[in-house]
């Protein structure tokens, strides 16, 4: 099927291309560390444990003690898993889109939307098997050694992987319009780190710069239109502490990155090769 | 889910052909050429035959039409390809060559006008499924070695994957890299990728081929051999499109060309009747050259001389006669008699020259 072609295509680039295997590695590495630590520390969880019960109000001090430190991986591993993937990611579509190799994928019986679909459902995919792959082993680790085991951690995967999705739509959009790999890295890692928590605590930092109405306004439209990764890591910790989650940043996030693979579509399908 | 889906894209194709032959017959019997009780059958194929391969009717390219840089890279060309014809298409660099293949494979839009392929609107999924193309600068993934990229562009033309592997098999013999199939493409030399690249154009033994620049960087047997492949083709039915700037070439196997000069279709036609100078002869001979010089000059000839050998040009067969007879009678071996031709070459530097200035 020449949708999986494309697929299977994009993934053995991303091996070819080592980003894939950088990022393996990275993962292991971390792993590595974890385990080493997790084998030799002296942490004591039953010390940790009698100091805990005053904290954990009802629940039991073994599973508030693991979930916390869970909640502090998860928070830092997800940036982390962020940055790579948006890093390993970045060039699927520049590259696809040079001279010479779209010219002949055009030329193929398959249709433009066929293509972005398979370069779509390719990242994606690298970066989820990864993530799942990072995870498991991270919950493994953390399981084994507190003897807690909790499948919260590992449905992590999944907001991880739509967060990376969103920013993967504007990657996209970025190769389609500017075929700038460096481009859509800058302005991802831009928007992650300043411009998402901001808007995400506007109350604190963006409208302490003006009282103005119109200002305020401003900003929360902005905030409710633009991918929402930072409220997306607090779900996140969230699903980990099994609590309510606010479902809003998710499918305010997915408007968004279907609105601009939609509009991403539009534009490749008019470009000319 | 697979099993079932190579099942279903298996049995899809005699239903779209059954389709568009029914189209066809509609249409053809809206013609009313023939009436319709004699032969439907022999009537569908004649028409079938007849019917352009290309069609491009006032094709206009303005790449971004609306900036300063605006580039009319196409100008009103309108051209037509018969089934089975080697055409040549000409021009000198940036001239818009590859902008037409583009333009008729759907790569780029046109600007106005419009064509079709294979009786297909141009860029339409369902007919590049029988075409096959070799871009200029072609890259492939260049971690993948030559069988599995033609894996890779075969499953995307759509071919099932036994009859798949046998044509790999097939492409690659004609092609002549079956001892560079497992050798990864980083490592091919510019020959090879192109042989590669030509061998994927032929994996779905497609109706009508565009070859742009085919023997760009290959070897003079290599490009003997590109020739012949292409020749074949010919003879097996197929129609190939190609552009080049080697015009000896172009010369030696083109049925027709045309040639471009900043985007305007300048001049079309057979190669013979555009290299055909006239009627004008031309003998050479040698001897005693001396003895027939007054004679030439007195009949008004124009002449060469090559210490004992002449090469006469002469108008018309008549003359030549009279000239073969007089040099005969001085003595003069004759060594050839032909009609005179201008190389495509000539044609071509002419006519770019005539058109520049
Ligand atoms: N994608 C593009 N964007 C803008 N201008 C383009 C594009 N592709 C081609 N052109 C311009 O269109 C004109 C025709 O280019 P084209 O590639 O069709 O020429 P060509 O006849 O194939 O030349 P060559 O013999 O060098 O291959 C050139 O002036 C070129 O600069
Ligand atoms: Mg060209």
């Amino acid at each position: 099927m020449k949708l999986l072609a494309i697929i299977e295509n994009t993934i053995r680039e991303s091996i070819a291309k080592k980003t894939m295997i950088g990022f393996f590695a990275i993962s292991n590495v971390i792993l590595i560390i974890m385990l080493l630590i997790a084998l030799f520390s002296d942490f004591d969880i039953n010390v940790k444990l009698q100091g805990l019960e005053q904290f954990s109000n009802g629940a039991s001090p073994l599973e508030t003690l693991v979930r916390t430190m869970e909640v502090m991986i998860a928070n830092l591993l997800y940036m982390a898993a962020i940055f790579l993937s948006i890093f390993a990611t970045a060039s699927i579509m520049p590259n696809t889109l040079e001279k010479g190799a779209i010219d002949l994928l055009i030329s193929k019986p398959v249709s433009r939307s066929t293509i972005l679909a398979g370069k779509f459902i390719g990242g994606t995919l690298i970066v989820f098997f990864n993530v799942a792959y990072y995870i498991l082993g991270m919950w493994l680790i953390i399981s084994f050694r507190t003897g807690y085991w909790d499948g919260g951690f590992l449905l992590t995967v999944f907001p991880i992987t739509f967060a990376f999705i969103v920013l993967y739509v504007f990657l996209l959009f970025i190769g389609v319009t500017t075929r700038s790999s460096a481009l859509g890295i800058i302005l991802a890692y831009g928007f992650l780190i300043i411009l998402s928590p901001l808007l995400a605590k506007r109350e604190v930092f963006l409208y302490a710069i003006s009282s103005s109405e119109a200002y305020r306004g401003i900003v929360d439209v902005l905030y409710y239109i633009l991918p929402k990764p930072d409220d997306i890591s607090s779900i996140m910790n969230n699903v980990i502490l099994h609590s309510e989650i606010n479902w809003m940043p998710v499918w305010s996030s997915a408007i968004f990155a279907g609105v601009l693979y939609g509009f991403t579509q539009y534009i490749f399908n008019r470009k000319d090769f | 889910m697979d099993i079932f889906l190579s099942f279903f894209e298996s049995k899809k194709w005699p239903f779209i052909v059954q389709q568009w032959k029914k189209d066809q017959l509609r249409r053809i019997s809206r013609v009313r050429i023939f009436p319709a009780s004699v032969f439907p059958r022999f009537r569908f194929r004649y028409l079938l035959h007849c019917m352009p391969v290309i069609v491009a009717s006032s094709l206009t390219k303005i790449y971004s039409p609306k900036s300063r840089h605006a580039v009319r890279a196409l100008d009103d060309v309108s051209l037509q390809v018969q089934r089975g014809e080697i055409f040549g298409l000409l021009g000198p660099n940036g001239s818009g060559k590859t902008t037409f293949i583009k333009l008729l494979l759907g790569i780029a839009f046109p600007t106005s006008g419009s064509g079709t392929v294979l009786g297909k609107p141009l860029g339409c999924t369902e007919a590049k499924a029988r075409i096959g193309y070799l871009p200029e600068n072609h890259r492939y993934p260049p971690y993948l070695n030559g069988e599995q990229i033609l894996r890779f562009f075969g499953k995307l033309t759509g071919l099932e994957s036994r009859l798949l592997e046998e044509r790999i098999d097939e492409v690659l013999k004609q092609v002549g890299m079956e001892q560079w199939r497992k050798v990864k493409f980083r490592k091919y030399s510019k020959g090879m990728m192109q042989r590669i690249g030509l061998a994927q154009a032929l994996l779905n033994q497609p109706e009508v081929i565009f070859l742009d620049e085919p023997t760009d960087g290959v070897d003079p047997l290599g490009r003997k051999e590109i020739r012949e492949l292409i020749k074949h083709l010919r003879d097996r039915g197929t129609t190939v499109f190609t552009n080049s700037h080697l015009l000896s070439e172009v010369e030696m196997i083109s049925d027709r060309v045309a040639i471009l000069h900043k985007g305007k279709l300048i001049r079309e036609g057979t190669v013979s009747s555009l290299t055909k100078a006239g009627d004008q002869w031309e003998i050479t001979a040698h001897g005693n050259v001396d003895s027939v010089r007054m004679d030439l000059q007195a009949r008004n000839l124009r002449f060469q001389l090559d210490k004992e050998r002449i090469i006469i040009t002469v108008p018309d067969l008549q003359e030549a006669n009279h000239v073969s007879d007089l040099l005969r009678s001085r003595g003069l071996l004759i060594e050839g008699m032909q009609q005179k031709k201008h190389s495509l070459e000539d044609f071509f530097i002419k006519v770019i020259q005539d058109e520049s200035r």
